[in-house]
């Protein structure tokens, strides 16, 4: 059988390229404002065409990932749809001459032009389908309006344009910068040259994005954002939402409802019993920390990061933060990652990836590792901390954040070599998509489920086992000096570290029924939280690490997270009680 | 409306420039932004305005209607000369 015909998706990141994609092949590809969100190609079917949706580039090189796979992909294409942002040609043409210059079927379609009709610009798409010899689409894929032309016109097949750089441009490709350099020019020239057939009325950027920029109304604003945060995981889902889900409805109505089905079926002192309906139990532990627990959390903690990702507020924040970041020998650009951490930190460590140099990947999954707790855990520190008075919030605060601190400072004088310099493009400020920011919050949060799932699900036949043949006391025991002596804690807490291991979320939502229970006093509980959040990454970021550090390295992080989050938690001990 | 660029003569980095200021670019020194700067419409010659300054952080700045965040030590490395820009009455951006 003959292969299918392979057209692919390529444009300057955040065009929107991923609805574009959704139109044609039903598939939803993660869509947000801010540029480098697709980092894996996506392929899906339209007609008789394979489509991919390849991570939006500037350019063609191979500079970094991102392009390497975006070049690698359009060279195997038989037909190359570039999706250009009609607000922003000037930048967007420049990718659409490399392609041409590639010499294969071509259509572009400009995109937003809901945009281009608000701000009053005016494109001559017939002058400029003439010079380029390309078909040319209107677009807008947030109206959905031009989606049936699209679809018509890469039906009927796209046409190969007139070559602008005189030489081929694939033989020096790979051999020669300078050569890169002047084509890069010559392009540039032609870019500027065509578009004095389009008239831009309107030089100005909007004023809220301004004031996002702002050196004190930004962070004024940044301060806002994080207060309302807290308030809506804190207050309102960890204390309203969660007493509904966890205390009533999984807690009682689920349990009494699952223990009184399978009680009948096993004797209270089998193996089995313990397994499945015990403390730890998989039918009983495993269910009500993941979805009375964690699941209104983590769900409400990505609807946020969505929001502010879909808004294009992430990237503002990245230049407020810049000049502090740049401390650490980072650049404002691992505002993302770290954000992202709070999301989780198995999915942050990845994005590292978008940072520019090795070092400043090492730095920021050190950071990441040490100082960031993930989305449930958060949520759950941020529910027991709201329980905390003032003092003891500071303390705990003041501590991982100096930790956080010195770690970065330490790193960036340790470490040799330099770190790379901001230069980052600004998306426009948009209302985000109430669909999308559903499908978004619904695919991540979908995604911890699977992943913490598998996790929590080993853990509890693990910790099971542990309690049927009384490993707790052995553990109690053999701990008793570090959680005692040192910490000041009740031995259980050794139980709880155990968890933290395996999983931080299990942990951090074991901490929170001993804190219920009433089982640790407030000096205790700012103890505690100190090490959990400080405590060594879950075995899913562990593997994550190893893949994208050296093992060595991410041996070292390891070990010095757990030696950090003791020490931390020792030196409280003996200051607070 | 066409815009209209006179030069005031003297050279600064762009981390010292003012908010609110036409400049044009004289050197990009660091090659890789220089590539990256290229696709964006940031050359040699080419007239950028600064959208906002933090101290001793980024410069954001409007090149062809984008705007772009450049960071203080990379600012620093980057000429520039103040311009005065006025406008005239057809045409579009350089």
């Amino acid at each position: 059988m003959k292969e299918k015909p392979l057209l692919i998706l390529v444009g300057n990141p955040n065009v929107g390229k991923s609805v574009l994609f959704q139109y044609l092949t039903g598939i939803y590809a993660e869509v947000s404002n801010f540029p480098g969100t697709t980092v894996e190609v996506t392929e899906g079917t339209f007609e008789q065409f394979r489509v991919l949706d390849v991570p939006g580039v500037f350019g063609l090189s191979s500079d970094n990932d991102e392009e390497r796979v975006t070049l690698d992909a359009v060279l195997q294409a038989d037909m190359i749809v570039n999706v250009l942002d009609g607000t922003q040609l000037h930048r967007d043409l420049f990718l659409t001459l490399q392609l041409i210059d590639l010499g294969k079927p071509m259509i572009l379609l400009v995109n937003m032009m809901d945009d281009v009709q608000k701000k009053h610009i005016y494109i001559d798409f017939e002058a400029l389908e003439k010079t380029l010899g390309v078909p040319i689409v209107a677009v807008s894929g947030r109206k959905g309006s031009g989606i049936l032309q699209m679809k018509h016109q890469i039906l009927e097949g796209g046409s190969i344009g007139q070559p602008f750089v005189p030489y081929s441009w694939k033989d020096h490709f790979f051999n020669s910068p300078s050569y890169n350099e002047e084509a890069n020019r010559f392009r540039r020239k032609e870019v500027n040259r065509l578009l004095s057939n389009y008239l831009i009325q309107k030089n100005k950027a909007s004023g809220l994005g301004l004031l996002l920029l702002h050196p004190f109304f930004g962070f004024l604003f940044l301060i806002f954002i994080l207060s309302v945060i807290y308030f809506i995981i804190g207050k309102v889902l960890a204390q309203e939402v969660i007493n509904f889900t966890e205390d009533f409805l999984m807690g009682t109505c689920y349990f009494n409802w699952i223990t009184g089905l399978l009680n009948p079926c096993f004797s209270d002192d089998s193996f089995i019993s313990c397994l499945l309906l015990g403390e730890y139990g998989l039918l009983t532990m495993v269910p009500i920390y993941l979805f009375g627990l964690l699941l209104p959390l983590v769900a409400g903690f990505y609807f946020i990061l969505s929001l502010l990702e879909d808004c294009g507020i992430l990237c503002r924040v990245a230049v407020l933060m810049d000049r502090w970041f740049s401390k650490f020998g980072l650049n404002g650009k691992a505002i993302i990652p770290m954000l992202l951490g709070f999301g989780c930190v198995t999915m942050a460590l990845i994005t590292t990836r978008i940072l520019g140099t090795k070092r400043e990947r090492l730095i920021a999954s050190a950071l990441l590792c040490i100082g960031i707790p993930c989305s449930a855990q958060f949520a759950i520190l941020l529910a027991i901390s709201s329980q905390l008075t003032f003092q003891s919030l500071l303390i705990y605060l003041g501590t991982v954040f100096s930790l956080f601190f010195f770690v970065g400072f330490f790193l960036n004088h340790l470490l040799p070599g330099t770190s790379s310099e901001l230069f980052l493009i600004l998306p426009p400020l948009r209302t985000p998509v109430f669909l999308n920011l559903i499908k978004k919050t619904a695919q991540k949060t979908n995604h911890f489920l699977h992943d913490a799932g598998v996790m929590f699900v080993l853990g509890s036949i693990l910790l099971s086992l542990l309690s049927y043949f009384n490993g707790f006391a052995l553990l109690y025991q053999s701990l008793e000096p570090l959680t005692t002596s040192v910490l000041g804690l009740p031995p259980q807490t050794a139980g709880l570290f155990l968890m933290c291991m395996i999983k931080k979320d299990l942990g951090a939502a074991h901490l929170y029924s001993m804190v219920s229970d009433g089982l640790l006093s407030e000096p205790q509980i700012v103890i505690v939280l100190t090490i959990v959040t400080l405590f060594v990454p879950c075995f899913a970021s562990l593997a994550v690490l190893i893949k994208e550090q050296s093992p060595l390295q991410s041996m070292l992080i390891w070990l010095s997270s757990i030696f950090l989050s003791f020490s931390t938690g020792a030196i409280l001990a003996q200051v607070l009680l | 409306m066409k815009k209209k660029y006179t030069s005031f003569g003297f050279s600064l980095p762009l981390s010292q420039i003012q908010k609110n200021q036409y400049v044009q670019i004289l050197s990009i020194p660091n090659s890789n932004i220089r590539l990256q700067a290229i696709r964006l419409g940031m050359t040699e010659g080419s007239c950028i305005f600064c959208l906002e300054k933090l101290h001793h952080g980024p410069v954001v700045v409007l090149i062809e209607n984008q705007q772009v965040a450049i960071g203080y030590f990379l600012a620093q490395s980057i000429r520039t000369i103040p311009i005065k820009a006025s406008f005239s009455k057809i045409g579009g951006l350089k």
